[in-house]
């Protein structure tokens, strides 16, 4: 054979071996494609079924008040449908940008207790009966879990008839909050793919993983735990006994949303490994604890227990923050990004 | 959708993460501090805000998209915010009560660049606008006292026109035409890269007549998309670009231009290491209440470069991660914010003075003095 052509066949040998090298960075189509169909989409279409199911249980608590029953059916609805929420709290870009649906279903914190002031005002006043057609235009405060914890859980119960000092029914009030829950849910359900760049949809998916751990240690944790004494009445769903059930499930939601962005990281010193082992710990240490995380910062101890879990949470940060945006190629920037 | 905006105003204020109570913040006066547009992570709205002059949050506006630039209304209590291009709104609101007033929209055809500039009576308002179906650049002239009314328009010299100033004789705009032609059916992609032709361009405010305008000479400087600029006390402008060309270059991104004489765009000198790091990208440009600095910000390289003024001697820079807003300081010094949250105010020798750190806030690429 022609010694040009043995070198011409060498040659492309070479470059076709040399073509993964070439393309070894990341499939930002892939990556996001499977954060899409493995995390946001199953995620929303659970929200979605599960807030279908807590609208019809609240109707039916409704037309029988007083059966207790049909009031546990009511409230275990009710943490189904925060569940999963809560399992999808952390997805900040795309559909639920918009409209301020992340706000309207939950709007927390809430340090000043503007839900508890707009629905003293909107169940002391009578309303309209169309106040469930209408109600996206109702205060943000109002619209979401909050005002129904408050509903479900506080010490007056659910009724058909307005309380005295009330015009209102906390039934029709907490049936328009679970349609608008629903319709919210569907809405995110039934959102088109975003469209628009792969890289700026992993960016942005990566930047809700960072913020949403974050969002845990310093709302979650800290802020209740407080700097002198502890502020139980800042837990998140303190009223519904759940703080630390929604820390655990946020906690196991934003680990899978890790390991997808990490699944084809070549990491030769294991931190893939290492990070996906502590979010485990966390998630274990945070069980230990029970679900009710006003019992525990309660105890003596419990504001340090709770700055130790957020110390752990803040060392999980920073080393998804050192590592991971470098290993898939984005920066983590607002202003560096824009181009503007 | 009409959303309770105060609800969520007071609630971002009671959330006390880096912020001041209301009351003190009234008593630092009613016509100081800052507007910034910015996001919040929290509740992931867009916001405008005002910072009081203790860099604490005074009020948060939400806005039905992403934000830019802002402008305060001379002798009035009033502010407006302009939607990032391509943008459907403008919102004026008040500058004590952070409540919303008059919600512009874009005439047919039109879509807002960002940025607006009020006359020094308040009664007019001039906004950077994309005429995108012939992508030819203009000023909308609107009426503040009639609610706004769009009243008129010309050309803005070029394509693309993005930040505008109003001259020291209150009679001209300067506009800084970018060059870039986009189209809202494309969103933000560049149209014309390969022909683009930045300039700026002093135009008689009143009648649109193109005064002066002036161009870079090279073709490599005309990928050189100029964006942001700021008034120095003497007349000349200050002008930051944004270079479109991938091709190695490092090229000079800051100049200034003097109308009195027919120098050009002439650039500011820069050390080689900074100039790498500003990644041919300027966020804001800014001039201190004295016109002793000149501030740029390079959000992509996470730094602020200053200048002596009148020399235009490089001074030095500080590091500010993601920073890009840029204000000067109503005694002097500079304030800049970052996409972090932070918002600091350096003193003319670029010592920090007062830092602030707003939690789950970044702030956007602009700042505004209330009292400029």
């Amino acid at each position: 054979m022609d010694k040009r052509l043995l070198i011409a066949i060498a040659v492309s040998i070479l470059a076709i071996l040399a073509l993964p090298a070439l393309a070894a960075g990341p499939d930002y189509r892939a990556l996001r494609d499977a954060v899409r169909d493995d995390h946001i989409v199953p995620g929303y279409a659970h929200f979605d079924e599960k807030a279908k199911g807590l609208e019809y249980k609240i109707k039916g608590h409704c037309k029988n008040i007083g059966d207790a029953p049909d009031k546990l059916a009511a409230q275990d609805a009710f943490h189904e449908a925060l569940d999963a929420w809560q399992a999808v709290q952390h997805i900040r870009h795309g559909a639920v940008a918009e409209n301020d649906r992340h706000a309207r279903l939950q709007f927390w914190p809430d340090q000043r207790g503007i839900t508890e002031r707009h629905m003293r005002k909107l169940l002391a006043e009578p309303v309209d009966a169309t106040i469930t057609d209408n109600f996206a235009d109702a205060s943000v405060a109002l619209q979401g879990f909050p005002a129904l914890e408050r509903l479900l859980f506080d010490d007056e119960p659910l009724s058909q008839h307005p309380l005295d000092g009330e015009q209102t029914s906390r039934c029709v009030l907490a049936e328009a909050i679970t349609h608008n829950i629903a319709r919210i849910a569907t809405e995110l359900r039934n959102a088109p793919p975003r469209p628009g760049d792969a890289k700026a949809f992993v960016t942005d998916t990566v930047n809700d993983l960072v913020v949403g751990v974050e969002f845990i240690q310093s709302l979650k944790l800290k802020l209740p735990a407080g700097a002198r004494k502890p502020r139980p009445f800042l837990l998140e769903d303190w009223r519904a006994k759940r703080s630390l059930r929604n820390i655990e499930i946020n906690i196991r939601a934003l680990r899978e949303l890790y390991k997808l962005l990490a699944a084809d990281l070549v990491d030769g010193d294991d931190k893939v490994a290492q990070i996906l082992d502590t979010f485990e710990k966390v998630e274990d240490d945070i069980r230990a604890l029970g679900e009710n995380g006003k019992l525990v910062l309660e105890e003596k101890d419990g504001p340090k227990r709770f700055r130790a879990l957020a110390a752990r949470i803040e060392h999980l940060r920073d080393g998804i923050v050192a590592t991971l945006p470098k290993s898939l190629g984005v920066r983590l920037g607002f202003n560096s990004l824009d181009g503007d | 959708m009409a959303m309770n905006r105060r609800t969520f105003n007071a609630s971002m204020i009671a959330l006390g993460l880096g912020m001041a109570l209301p009351g003190g913040v009234r008593a630092a006066g009613a016509k100081s501090g800052f507007l910034s547009t910015g996001y919040d992570e929290l509740h992931v709205r867009h916001l405008v805000s005002r910072i009081g002059p203790n860099l604490d949050i005074v009020w948060d506006l939400a806005l039905p998209a992403r934000g830019h630039g802002t402008a305060v209304r001379p002798g009035t209590d009033e502010g407006l915010v302009v939607a990032r291009r391509p943008g459907e709104y403008a919102i004026s609101f008040g500058l004590t009560d952070g409540e919303e007033r008059h919600h512009i929209t874009p005439a047919p055809g039109r879509h807002f660049y960002g940025h607006a500039v009020y006359s020094r009576d308040g009664n007019t308002l001039w906004m950077t606008e994309n005429a995108y179906e012939s992508g030819v650049g203009v000023i909308g002239v609107y009426d503040v006292a009639m609610g706004y009314k769009r009243i008129a328009e010309y050309s803005s010299g070029g394509i693309g026109p993005h930040q505008q100033l109003l001259m020291a004789d209150g009679k001209t705009l300067a506009v800084a035409n970018g060059g870039i032609r986009t189209h809202p059916d494309k969103g933000r992609e560049k149209l014309n890269i390969g022909t683009m032709r930045p300039s700026l361009a002093y135009i008689d405010a009143m009648s649109g007549r193109i005064a002066d305008q002036v161009y870079f000479e090279d073709l490599r400087q005309q990928k050189l998309s100029i964006r942001h600029m700021a008034a120095l006390p003497d007349g000349r402008v200050a002008i930051g670009c944004q270079d479109q060309e991938d091709d190695g270059r490092t090229l000079p991104l800051v100049y200034i231009h003097d109308r009195t004489n027919n120098q050009g765009l002439q650039p500011m000198e820069v050390p080689d290491g900074i100039l790498q790091r500003f990644n041919g990208y300027c966020g804001s440009v800014a001039c201190d209440a004295r016109g002793q600095m000149l501030a740029v910000s390079s959000p992509r390289g996470g730094l602020v470069g200053f200048w002596a003024l009148p020399a235009g001697k490089w001074e030095g820079h500080i590091e500010l991660a993601d920073g890009c807003g840029l204000a000067p300081g109503p005694e002097g010094g500079m304030l800049a914010s970052s996409g972090s949250g932070r918002v600091g105010r350096w003193a003319e020798t670029l010592a920090p003075t007062e830092t602030s750190e707003h939690a789950f806030r970044r702030w956007d690429n602009h700042m505004t003095s209330i009292l400029a």
